[in-house]
């Protein structure tokens, strides 16, 4: 199992004072591979559950088992040691560092996993070739286009082969057909390294490509699919 | 090393691609941080070269270790002195004191004539080093010669083969040959001393004892104090034994107190230009925010992160450091070469800002800055750390700042 969620709680101080509860007793499972699409209205609290269950984010109550370790007792080393060997990000904003090139950033969790510079050079140019991007190792991310930034910052979740890729509205700037283009992609590279993709989105035919789709409604994650 | 990756991320953010606001805030940082360096240095060196000047000019016109007797003439004791100090000593000689007036059409002004033997006379006293005109040993050959300070001839208008007028009191006035000008830099010395021989002097005042005082040079300047101490213990109390900086303790505690003053002074203007990476530090962190959170979420841990800031708020103000020791480089080579600031010479004994330079002085002044910037840093990253606490990795990838 790659994460595991139990009685998943958080919600947020208002304005006024009173609790806004966004997740409510949550329960969850991801098998290794297996593949899952989030759906939910605007604010439903999507991006909050991802960010919870991926440790970006602190939850009021439960409990969440990341592969094979308890979120809430990691300490700050473990918790990044864990995202950067473990976890893929993939945002809506393609988020890559724009003081770097292309191949800098996909070499970035490698670096800072302890690899080499020629290590890391080799699997951010390996990855680069898998996703189509070779030529643009060098370009900076303000030189490509909004398709060739959103799959050079794939590759950058992919370059160190994560259990678990976590990915919000990744083609939420993107039309349809590149949208396809690049979550077919994923799906395929995923396949290949067993990761698991966990994915919020609105797009119905995008989550159609899960093998599950769930609905967060009021707080409550519901099977869909 | 992961060290030398936050070091690499540090340099990239800081120097290659700076922006916006910040670009300015570090332009402030390091160059308010350089010009106090720079101006702490140029003091320390300017009170280094005083210092350096002042205990040269002293040592050499009087000789490391000065003995006499109490009430009595200290001639015949140079074996007795030798056989206490032995191999410590380089030369020991005979001296006497004489209080003179000089007189020329411009008026009159005292001098404090020297009265040397020939014997080893110029290893106690290295008078060569400072003639500016002649040769020591001329007061030896010519008939009543006379060595004069260049500070003095200037002011009777004296140049080597004049005879310069000596009052002797009631007895009239006596004329001296001046064969040689010496100059050793410091006006409190080249305004007031003459050198002339023992036969000399005992021609213009018979009958009278010159060799009231012994000068005692050691091979190694480091035995000062106990060769001092061991010389009185031994002569006993009849004696009276003092070293060349006994005898100018207040103007060396004075330069060196100076020196204190000048250099907490200054260091405060080094941790007020520090405000600035605290400032710099804090821009960055918030123009960074989003670049923080993703280093963040690829597994650049907290601490790490912290790091880098640490590391760049180090390289600001090694920057600023580096840039401060060319300035100062700058500086010295400029009054060295051109003077640039004058100084009454009759008040601070030098005409021109003498420069020293102290290797450590350097290593304190790097060490101040370390302190400052370490400091400085403390409330930025400790800013960002509770961001982390607060909001969890994602803070800067939500686009927002919460105040």
């Amino acid at each position: 199992m790659v994460l595991k969620v139990s009685g998943l709680s958080k919600s947020y101080v208002q304005g006024d004072g009173t609790l806004l509860g966004v997740l409510k007793n949550i329960k969850f499972e991801l098998p290794q591979g297996d593949t899952v699409a989030v759906m939910g209205e605007s604010g439903s609290g999507k991006t909050t559950f991802l960010n919870c269950v991926a440790g970006l984010d602190h939850f009021n109550s439960g409990t969440v088992l990341l592969l094979g370790k308890i979120l809430s007792s990691l300490k700050d080393k473990e918790l990044g040691s864990l995202r950067n060997k473990g976890l893929g990000f993939v945002f809506q904003f393609h988020y890559l560092l724009k003081d770097f090139s292309v191949k800098e950033n996909i070499m970035m969790p490698c670096l800072i996993s302890g690899l080499t510079v020629g290590e890391s050079q080799k699997n951010a140019l390996d990855i680069l070739e898998k996703i189509k991007l070779l030529h643009k190792a060098e370009s900076f991310p303000s030189q490509l286009s909004g398709g060739e930034q959103q799959r050079a910052a794939i590759a950058r979740a992919l370059v160190m082969r994560p259990s678990l890729l976590v990915m919000d509205e990744p083609t939420g700037n993107l039309d349809e057909h590149l949208s396809d283009e690049i979550i077919s992609a994923v799906i395929g590279l995923c396949k290949e390294h067993k990761t698991s993709i966990l994915m919020a989105t609105h797009n119905k035919k995008i989550a159609g490509m899960m093998n599950k789709i769930l609905t967060l409604k009021d707080g409550e994650l519901w099977m869909q699919k | 090393m992961l060290i030398l990756f936050e070091l690499r991320l540090a340099l990239k953010f800081l120097f290659v691609k700076p922006r916006g606001f910040y670009r300015i805030a570090r332009f402030f940082t390091i160059a308010t941080l350089a010009i106090s360096v720079g101006a702490l240095l140029v003091s320390l060196s300017a009170f280094e070269g005083y210092k350096k000047i002042i205990s040269q000019s002293y040592l050499d016109s009087s000789s490391h270790i000065i003995a006499s007797k109490k009430f009595a003439s200290i001639g015949g004791d140079k074996a007795k002195v030798l056989d206490i100090l032995k191999g410590d000593v380089k030369a020991v000689a005979y001296s006497g004191y004489l209080e003179l007036m000089l007189s020329s059409p411009k008026g009159l002004k005292g001098a404090a004539f020297q009265v040397v033997e020939p014997d080893s006379f110029d290893e106690v006293i290295p008078l060569s080093k400072y003639m500016k005109q002649g040769a020591p040993q001329c007061i030896f050959k010519a008939k009543d010669g006379v060595i004069v300070g260049s500070a003095l001839a200037e002011t009777f208008d004296l140049k080597v083969g004049d005879r310069a007028n000596v009052v002797k009191g009631k007895n009239g006035i006596e004329k001296l040959y001046v064969c040689g000008i010496s100059e050793f830099g410091l006006y409190d010395i080249d305004s007031r001393l003459c050198w002339i021989s023992v036969d000399t002097a005992k021609r213009l005042f018979p009958g009278a004892d010159f060799e009231t005082s012994m000068k005692i040079r050691l091979q190694d300047t480091a035995d000062l104090e106990s060769s001092t101490y061991k010389l009185q213990e031994a002569l006993g109390y009849g004696y009276e034994v003092r070293s060349w900086k006994d005898m100018n303790y207040g103007m060396l505690e004075s330069v060196k107190m100076d020196r204190t003053v000048i250099f907490f002074i200054l260091g405060v203007l080094i941790a007020v230009a520090v405000f600035n990476v605290f400032a710099t530090l804090i821009i960055l962190i918030r123009e960074m925010r989003t670049e923080i959170s993703v280093l963040n979420i690829l597994g650049l841990n907290t601490k790490r992160v912290l790091r880098m800031f640490f590391i760049q708020a180090l390289i600001l103000g090694f920057s600023g450091y580096l840039l401060g020791v060319i300035l100062w480089t700058f500086c010295l080579w400029l009054i060295k070469n051109w003077g640039i600031i004058y100084l009454p010479k009759d008040i601070y004994l030098v005409s021109q800002i003498p420069i020293g330079v102290n290797g450590w002085d350097l290593f304190y002044v790097l060490f101040m800055v370390v302190i400052f910037v370490s400091l400085a840093s403390i409330a930025p990253l400790l800013h960002l750390f509770r961001r982390f606490k607060k909001e969890g990795s994602s803070y800067g990838v939500k686009g927002q700042w919460a105040q």
